[in-house]
């Protein structure tokens, strides 16, 4: 018999704030935390603009001595996940935290640390860089110093798949309890990639946004890049209920493949295949799907190709599902943007609500899906939540409204 | 935008846009479009890298988004250059 996963606890670290409930109150106000990125000279970059999570600092959360080998995306793993476990007030004995999961996801890594440390080398010509480059910088930091400040020793890695590497990281978490080969998982992604030379490679790419995010709205200008981080908690349904607690939703579907068609332009039929395997999955029919979280770049491509594939799957109820696009509210926040979205989407089935899609202006044509441009009730049994990343590499998560 | 090319920028935008595709010299003419040449998105960022490096010169995304071949791309390169201040 197939186990069922829930979901029992969720933290958020983000532009708009240090917890999931600050997270969560801008989504429903389409509040935007894009604003001038500070801690850079920007005057050599031709956009500006970026949604930094202004108010995290990893002193408040850490001592000196901790943060001697964590990088910034590793602290806000951390400090996301701590929130996500308070909130499931999970207690696990030795013997079940062999059986504890750990797997999260990242784009970059310590890009901080590695960027100051090989800066240093390069243009101030130091001889040496900080001992604990390796361990900051190395993608799996997050999930390393989790394993470590919990006790946790079951599998734990990470994924790095770009854009999709949180959707990737979650749908592995799930199936992994799901499986039987853990009890309970934590699980997200966390990404901080404000350094000078990561700005630098956006900018050449020609795909931010000279102002602001705005998806699926005519005249969009492009991504905005993000940073932060998003952990869930997730436990098979029976050890929810034995310890009696409070079950946030279910996670119900994963899919995932590859386009095979191109290093940066998105393909609808790729996007479009993982949906249906996300929903096959899940067991789901598309009718039953009322929200649908879009990857929702804001770029001239993947806005267009997304809606393509939404109104392919969804031919049959575009009438009666809602498409919200949260990267205007919270930035591309790379590996991490699958898990801030995974928080939305869960938000808005236990609120049974839909949210703004903030920047927006104009419809666009070539977009032509049912975005939801304002927070109201909006009851839905199942929404999906898709991540499609450059190099083609597609992820889809659907959850289901929990019903005991 | 119809700026006047000189032979200069012209002759060195086409030899750096055969340089970057690997197209034989020859195929790149001033009224070739980039959907002749078979430039997609990619391409063209990398030819507008290959062209800022070559006149030391910063592209807008704005105004690179609009073009669509050799001749409008030689034009927007010398706008640039024209505008640059004098050594």
């Amino acid at each position: 018999m197939t186990r069922r996963v829930v979901i029992t606890g969720l933290g958020a670290i983000s532009a708009l704030g240090n917890s999931a409930e600050a997270f969560w109150s801008a989504c429903q106000a389409g509040e935007s935390g894009i604003g001038q990125i500070t801690g850079f000279d920007m005057s050599g970059i031709r956009f500006q603009n970026g949604a930094q999570a202004k108010q995290f600092n990893p002193a408040d959360h850490f001592d000196d001595k901790q943060l001697i080998p964590l990088d910034r995306f590793a602290t806000m793993a951390i400090v996301a996940a701590r929130e996500a476990l308070a909130q499931s007030h999970l207690e696990l004995t030795l013997e079940e935290k062999t059986r504890a999961a750990i797997v999260t996801g990242s784009c970059y890594g310590g890009k901080t640390s590695e960027d100051a440390g090989f800066s240093s080398l390069y243009k101030d010509n130091q001889p040496r860089v900080h001992p604990m480059t390796i361990p900051r910088l190395m993608a799996n930091a997050g999930a390393s110093a989790l394993a470590l400040e919990l006790g946790w020793q079951g599998p734990a890695w990470t994924v790095s798949t770009a854009c999709s590497s949180a959707n990737h990281a979650i749908g592995q978490a799930f199936w992994l309890v799901r499986n039987g080969m853990a009890d309970v998982a934590l699980t997200g992604g966390s990404e901080a990639p404000f350094t000078y030379g990561s700005l630098k490679a956006w900018e050449a790419l020609r795909v931010v946004s000279p102002d602001t995010c705005r998806p699926f709205s005519k005249g969009r200008g492009g991504m905005v890049l993000g940073e932060g981080a998003g952990m869930l908690v997730l436990e098979t349904l029976e050890h929810a209920q034995a310890r009696g607690a409070q079950i946030l939703a279910e996670i119900a579907g994963f899919g995932m493949g590859a386009d095979a068609h191109h290093i940066t332009q998105p393909s609808a039929a790729g996007a479009a295949r993982a949906i249906r395997l996300a929903l096959a999955d899940a067991q789901c029919s598309p009718e039953q799907i009322g929200v649908i979280n879009a990857h929702g770049t804001g770029t001239a491509a993947n806005d267009v190709t997304e809606s393509a594939a939404i109104r392919d799957v969804f031919a049959a109820n575009l009438g009666s599902l809602k498409v919200v696009a949260t990267k205007a509210i919270h930035g591309h926040a790379l590996g991490a943007s699958g898990a801030l979205e995974a928080v939305a989407t869960i938000c808005g089935l236990q609120q049974q609500c839909v949210i703004p899609t903030a920047n927006f202006q104009t419809p666009d044509p070539d977009c032509d899906i049912p975005l939801s441009l304002q927070h109201t009730p909006w009851p839905h049994e199942a929404a999906v939540s898709n991540s499609f990343a450059f190099g083609g590499l597609n992820a889809v998560l659907v959850f289901r409204r929990f019903e005991a | 935008m119809s700026e006047s090319v000189s032979p200069d920028v012209l002759d060195r935008v086409m030899r750096t846009l055969a340089e970057t595709q690997k197209l034989p010299a020859d195929k790149v003419t001033p009224d070739a479009t980039f959907e002749q040449l078979g430039i997609d998105s990619l391409d063209g960022i990398n030819i507008l890298f290959a062209l800022e490096n070559e006149f030391n010169i910063n592209i807008p995304d704005e105004s690179a988004r609009l073009v669509r071949d050799v001749r409008q791309l030689a034009e927007g390169v010398q706008k640039l250059v024209n505008e640059k201040p004098a050594a």
